[in-house]
């Protein structure tokens, strides 16, 4: 029995998404969790996985086109079965380049239509041996020939978007590479730099000493190793909990700056910057600050792991999805800098690099103590440097009385 | 270079060939003092007296059949068709022996014979004084067939076929005997098998012969105008064929057009058609096209006759539908 594979709804606002690449070409069998597509809303990227067992009977739809949500987008099947049926009826333009908002007008006739079940599709030879040279799919495509016979100016049109889309020129001996922007990095570029100009940012550095932290992490792993404990609490889940503990103590810091009032949340939704390879996403751990220390770092690791998959929820990713966001770099040895506040928030904590510093131990003894660097960038339109610095050092006091 | 007339080109030609070699001789009806329908032999009876130039009786088979024993015992026959219409009395002489005595001697033998014949309509003739039969010529191993369609194409080629040790089917155009162009002054001769590209371009490639080659080219200009940049190619001799010149150019454009004033059914189009799918089914972005005369006779009404071959509207229709413009 043939079966739909259909756009999923991301969210309540998403209405389109585009498809951004099919792993799988019609003809080729699909298993149950294979990567089908990956498509995105004008907010993130996702990887969709088939859904069913079978072959993939016919794609509606070739990369880079725009599809409702909740639109049948291919169908998985046996060989043989009619698929005409879950053809979704409609003639989607293919923007030139699904990237590229300039109209264009000439791409308007080139058509993603369903090419019955059964029909042999019409190419001219050389289009198809141009497709063939350059791997492109062309069994959805409607050409600009005669009865929708695929031509080459289809094709090359075709391939001189892709082109567009990533080319490597020598001008003068000097070569680089043009590519367009993907959603996503759009997106991050739009919220950086309209944070920049649009807020009065600054950043505070301080260093709050680790060793607690330490303690409890080499607690955690020993019990881990002893098999008495299946949980992994990070050094970063114990930070995320030492912040949502400063914030409850200062709600100013846990907020919305909104030109004309200051919207203070009663509970921490806790923003989390992950690396993706889409790029950098930031999903918010909502009611972060009703969860104990096992629960956050849990709900951290699932954030996480459904944006590198793909899977969170587009809400989630919203900037005003979370109050506050923490951003951690010290992994990677960084010592300080100065995270971007994701607007409307007022306020991000950049977590830096543990650093033994030499700290007087008493009794004119100096030893080295480990310490982890902290750097709020605030929005002072929201808050003062004091109260703002009263928040940093109740941060560094949280990781410092920290205990497990 | 000197601008001279079609006809003058095959005369010079002629003339030049018999100063050359002692062995070319002229036979035909009326070709001593009238020079033949066209005057292409004028002039000649006088510079070479009757040792060389003879009027036949009205009789095609004597006239070929004369010049398949002229050639094979050591003279190159030049013999004039008034009409290649006509040959139709000679095909026996055409085909079952000049065609193949050399292969039937196994090569010790050799027919040295041009046979000229003016074919085509254009001039109100008629059915029986129109026709354009190429197509019979190289279905036959054994003879050449060239089609000129400039003096000096006409000039270059016949000079070339007097050269020629094999029958050559030289087939002149009635219409194009009074059109001029350059010819150069000294000796030149063109290679069978080398097809002209008498307009260079990217679009489409047209192939066309004789007469039609002059309407493709008209067409050309107006498609030009209309941005579409036909390549008009004309291969000059369609045995041998220059392939090669022609796959190249379909390689280039995607798509061809060919154009020939005999009929569609088993016309030299159909053959270069097959070639070009044969060789270059790869490149091509359309089915070709053909631009031919009616599968009718040509009519004896000039304004009939008009409308049963190509004219220069339907060869631009053709090349808009193989570039898929309306």
């Amino acid at each position: 029995m043939a079966i739909a594979v259909i756009m999923p709804k991301q969210g309540q606002t998403v209405e389109t998404c585009i498809i951004t690449k099919w792993f799988k070409n019609n003809g080729d069998s699909v298993s149950v969790g294979d990567l089908l597509f990956s498509y995105e809303t004008d907010k993130a990227a996702f990887d969709f996985e088939s859904p069913a067992d079978g072959i993939l009977l016919d794609q509606f739809f070739v990369e880079g086109a725009e599809v409702p949500i909740l639109t049948n987008v291919a169908v998985i099947g046996e060989i043989g079965e009619a698929t005409a049926s879950f053809n979704p009826h409609r003639t989607v333009s293919v923007a030139s380049n699904p990237l590229n908002n300039q109209p264009s007008a000439e791409i308007q006739d080139l058509k993603i239509v369903q090419n019955a079940p059964d029909s042999k599709i019409r190419i001219s030879p050389k289009a198809k041996r141009i497709a063939g040279e350059s791997g492109l799919s062309y069994h959805n495509l409607h050409g600009s020939g005669p009865e929708g016979r695929i031509i080459t100016r289809d094709i090359e049109k075709i391939l001189s978007d892709a082109a567009r889309s990533a080319k490597t020129v020598q001008t003068m001996g000097v070569e680089y590479t043009e590519q367009p922007l993907s959603n996503v990095r759009k997106l991050i570029a739009k919220a950086m730099y309209s944070s920049l100009q649009n807020s009065a940012q600054l950043t505070h550095h301080m260093s709050a000493d680790v060793r607690r932290l330490l303690e409890a992490r080499q607690k955690i792993k020993n019990e881990i190793s002893a098999g008495k404990n299946q949980q992994d609490i990070t050094l970063n889940d114990m930070i995320c909990w030492c912040v949502i503990r400063a914030l409850e103590k200062f709600p100013e810091a846990n907020g919305h700056f909104l030109d004309d009032r200051i919207k203070t949340f009663h509970k921490v939704h806790l923003g989390i910057a992950v690396d993706t390879p889409r790029g950098l996403m930031v999903p918010a751990v909502k009611n972060a600050s009703d969860m104990d220390l096992e629960k956050l770092s849990k709900e951290l690791k699932v954030v996480a792991v459904d944006c590198r998959k793909g899977s969170i929820s587009p809400e989630l990713l919203q900037s005003t999805a979370a109050t506050f966001t923490i951003s951690n770099l010290g992994n990677y040895g960084v010592e300080m800098f100065t995270p971007i506040i994701n607007l409307p928030q007022t306020g991000i904590l950049g977590v830096c690099a543990i650093i033994n510093r030499p700290a007087d131990m008493g009794n004119n003894l100096f030893g080295f103590v480990p310490y982890i660097g902290l750097s709020l960038t605030y929005d002072h339109r929201a808050i003062d440097g004091g109260p703002a610095t009263l928040f940093l050092k109740e941060i560094r006091n949280q990781i410092e009385i920290f205990s497990y | 270079m000197t601008v001279i007339k079609y006809s003058q080109a095959i005369r010079d030609a002629i003339a030049e060939e018999m100063r050359i070699d002692q062995n070319v001789f002229v036979m035909g009806q009326d070709v001593e003092t009238m020079g033949g329908v066209f005057g292409c032999t004028k002039g000649i009876l006088e510079e070479f007296g009757h040792d060389r130039i003879r009027n036949t009786p009205i009789s095609e088979a004597v006239i070929i059949g004369a010049g398949v024993g002229g050639a094979l015992t050591g003279t190159r026959m030049l013999v004039e068709m008034q009409y290649v219409d006509f040959i139709l009395h000679a095909m026996d002489q055409t085909i079952n022996q000049a065609a193949k005595v050399r292969y039937m001697t196994g090569g010790k033998a050799t027919v040295p014979l041009i046979i000229r014949a003016q074919q085509g309509s254009g001039r109100g003739n008629g059915a029986q004084h129109s026709q354009n039969l190429e197509a019979l010529f190289c279905h036959m191993p054994g003879l050449k067939v060239v089609m000129p369609s400039t003096p000096y194409d006409a000039k270059g080629l016949l000079k070339t076929a007097v050269r020629d040790n094999n029958p050559v089917l030289f087939f002149e155009h009635k219409v194009l005997y009074n059109t001029k162009g350059e010819v150069p002054d000294t000796d030149y001769t063109i290679p069978f098998g080398k097809a002209d590209i008498k307009r260079s371009g990217k679009d489409v490639t047209v192939i066309a012969t004789s007469w039609m080659v002059l309407k493709a080219l008209e067409a050309a200009e107006i498609l030009e105008k209309q941005g579409i940049d036909a390549e008009i190619i004309d291969p000059r001799t369609l045995v041998p064929l220059d392939k090669e010149t022609i796959i190249n150019s379909v390689k280039k454009t995607g798509r061809a057009v060919i154009v020939h004033e005999a009929h569609e059914v088993c016309g030299i189009g159909a053959e270069i058609a097959f070639i070009i799918m044969e060789l270059a089914i790869d490149w091509l972005d359309a089915p070709i096209k053909r631009v031919t005369s009616a599968q009718a006779p040509i009519p004896y009404s000039s304004k009939l006759e008009k409308l049963t071959i190509p004219s220069v509207d339907r060869i631009i229709d053709a090349v808009k539908e193989v570039m898929y413009i309306k």
